[in-house]
């Protein structure tokens, strides 16, 4: 067992995953340089060469383009964007070529990509450099889309989407580089949502940061006695509704918390689903809580009104079960923002 | 070039273009359920440049079918794809646009101009980095240089140095709009200022098309080459029609002459002493293939939807 950082974490799977295949290549803006992509790619250019580990010119559509044709002859390449947002430059072959050859060809062709997208937030990155844009992905049929929000799932679900013979994005947020974890490497990914924390009277579900602000709602909610069950999506897609369904059927109240807009996103596709199959368990609609409808700005006073917190889960909580809404000024909550003094 | 190689080339060429009339003629039979674009006029381009390269990997547009039916030889296959058969090589799921038959050198080909640009750089580079021998070639019309992806996959090609054959086929027109009215920039002083050699000719005869591939070589050794070869769309963008009187454009001095390359081919094998015998002998064997590979594709079973169509994956992890 590991005691690692995420970034830790991310950075051993790559290096993991380069030594265990000599056609996997890494490969993106910025993964060669002094900084690393956050530490996440560091070393990987002094152990494996600059023919396995190499930027690029600023071409996402093209270099998209080039890491899918080298995935349909043998190779099997990591593309990293250092913003999420920066994907969008190469939508046309994620979405209309990567999720789409496997399919079109009958079974001939398979891409082998993972696309690393690191989501933003705060310190001003505003709206294009905080989009989270798993939802997006994970609409298409033959794209899968992780999401890990702990040491343990950087590991290995990074592992995981390199073996994949699919194309895999990865979303791992910035926030997340500096929690520190547990991580055994041999134990094999999870590929589907799972409880983190039981519960039995109000099942939250999370991902992404918003698992951390989830764990912390459910600190507060103990004091009043309420037991949450909180449930991390790390696999968004394909979509597998087991943990969530036995839940609810156990709690009768589900909240959802997603790192994204809550309008067309995985928190309504995961209401829905929830509402089709624990239609009579529920004692209350289930809730959504997501970023504000508005594009992300940029001043810290208007950050802190744009992102979903534990505070606004426990408030949401509070309303479903009856409960008075504590002072919340005793407790503390998330202080990453505190620590995070940017430039990125 | 040789009698026998003009005669390979006209058969080529030939059967694309029966294939094609294949098609024209059962269009109106509601059989071919997918849009079809026409490839009769350009077949001398894919011929003339494929028999250059007994080992490649083809990767293309939705205007494909010279191009699937040369490299792959498998004209059954290109049939069964084209009537969304089950046993066709991509299982009815691609149709004209797609055609993808990887086992036979026919990689990918795409609906979205340009697209499969960076995918066949990919490809070639992935292909001399493992030091295999087969020479990958991309084609597209003359509307994809107008995609930013085009200038980004040639910058990225010179960069590195990877030998992807470029092949332009240029015949003006993006489905009715005029190069003129699309293009500020010259193709040739722009291509080459990128340090990318650049090489035009006749895409309307093949044997013009053979030897400018030729010309190419050398340079196809070092890194990436652009072929440029003008040739006429005979017919509409997509359907079966002639459409020189829709009145988007004139018909050409020669439409039926020196801009059919199978016209063309037909007049150097007589000018080699083809006799008309030998001539006809040949030109009714590829009747006879192309109508055996319709029937037997025309006869075969439909496709139909199956669990693994909603979950669109290859399964399994590649190693451990």
């Amino acid at each position: 067992m590991n005691s690692w950082t995420y970034r830790q974490a991310l950075n051993e799977a790559l290096h993991a995953e380069l030594k265990a295949d000599d056609e996997t290549f890494i490969f993106g803006l910025d993964v060669d340089d002094h900084k690393s992509i956050f530490g996440s790619t560091e070393n990987l250019l002094k152990d494996f060469g600059a023919n396995r580990v190499f930027g690029t010119p600023l071409s996402e559509d093209a270099m998209t383009g080039f890491a899918i044709g080298a995935a349909i002859n043998g190779k099997k390449p990591i593309h990293v964007h250092i913003r999420a947002d920066f994907a969008l430059l190469s939508a046309n072959q994620i979405i209309n070529m990567a999720s789409n050859i496997f399919y079109l060809s009958g079974g001939q062709l398979n891409v082998p990509l993972t696309i690393r997208c690191v989501i933003g937030r705060g310190w001003g990155q505003g709206a294009q450099h905080s989009k989270s844009l798993h939802s997006l992905f994970a609409h298409f049929p033959g794209l899968k889309v992780f999401m890990p929000s702990s040491p343990q799932d950087a590991y290995s679900l990074m592992r995981e989407a390199v073996q994949d013979p699919n194309p895999v994005l990865v979303f791992e947020h910035r926030w997340l580089y500096d929690i520190v974890g547990d991580v055994d490497i041999k134990r094999s990914a999870v590929l589907e949502p799972k409880i983190i924390a039981e519960g039995e009277h109000l099942t939250v579900v999370g991902n992404s940061w918003m698992t951390i602000e989830a764990l912390k709602a459910r600190e507060v909610l103990a004091t009043l006695g309420v037991k949450t069950e909180v449930i991390d999506v790390g696999v968004v897609s394909p979509l597998n509704l087991t943990a969530i369904t036995s839940s609810v059927k156990k709690t009768g109240h589900c909240i959802i918390a997603d790192h994204d807009w809550v309008d067309f996103g995985l928190a309504s596709e995961l209401s829905a689903r929830v509402h089709e199959s624990n239609f009579k368990e529920l004692k209350q609609p289930v809730t959504r809580i997501g970023f504000k409808n508005m594009p992300c700005p940029t001043a810290r006073e208007l950050e802190n009104g744009f992102y979903p917190k534990a505070q606004d889960i426990i408030a949401q909580a509070c309303l479903m079960l009856g409960l008075t809404i504590p002072d919340l000024s005793k407790f503390r909550f998330y202080t990453y923002e505190e620590r995070f003094k940017g430039p990125f | 070039m040789s009698p026998t190689h003009q005669l390979d080339l006209y058969i080529d060429m030939l059967k694309i273009r029966l294939a094609e009339q294949k098609i024209q003629k059962h269009y109106s039979d509601d059989i071919f359920k997918t849009p079809v674009h026409l490839s009769i006029g350009a077949e001398a381009i894919s011929c003339g440049v494929l028999a250059h390269f007994p080992l490649r990997r083809v990767y293309g547009t939705y205007r494909n079918h010279h191009w699937f039916i040369p490299a792959t030889k498998n004209l059954t296959g290109f049939f069964l794809e084209m009537l969304g058969r089950k046993n066709a090589p991509a299982q009815g799921r691609s149709g004209s646009m797609h055609l993808s038959d990887p086992a036979n050198g026919m990689i990918l080909t795409s609906a979205i101009v340009s697209s499969t640009l960076p995918i066949a750089l990919g490809d070639c580079w992935a292909e001399r980095q493992k030091k295999n021998p087969a020479q990958t070639i991309v084609f597209f019309g003359d509307g994809a240089v107008e995609e930013g992806v085009f200038w980004e996959t040639l910058n990225f090609a010179s960069l590195k140095k990877i030998p992807l054959l470029f092949v332009c086929e240029d015949n003006e027109l993006a489905i009715h709009s005029f190069k003129k009215s699309r293009q500020s920039f010259d193709m040739k002083k722009s291509v080459e200022s990128y340090g990318v050699p650049y090489f035009r000719g006749s895409g309307s005869d093949a044997q013009a098309v053979f030897q400018t591939v030729a010309q190419a070589l050398i340079d196809l050794k070092k890194g990436p080459v652009f072929l440029h070869f003008d040739y006429l769309r005979l017919f509409e963008h997509v359907g079966m029609a002639a459409d020189f009187s829709a009145g988007y454009r004139d018909k050409p001095e020669g439409t039926e002459t020196h801009f059919d390359p199978v016209w063309n081919m037909k007049q150097k094998l007589v000018q080699s002493g083809l006799s008309t015998a030998q001539l006809q002998a040949v030109e009714s064997d590829a009747a006879r293939e192309v109508d055996q590979c319709f029937m037997t594709a025309f006869q075969s079973p439909p496709t139909a939807l199956g669990p693994d169509d909603e979950t669109p994956f290859k399964s399994g992890a590649s190693h451990e």
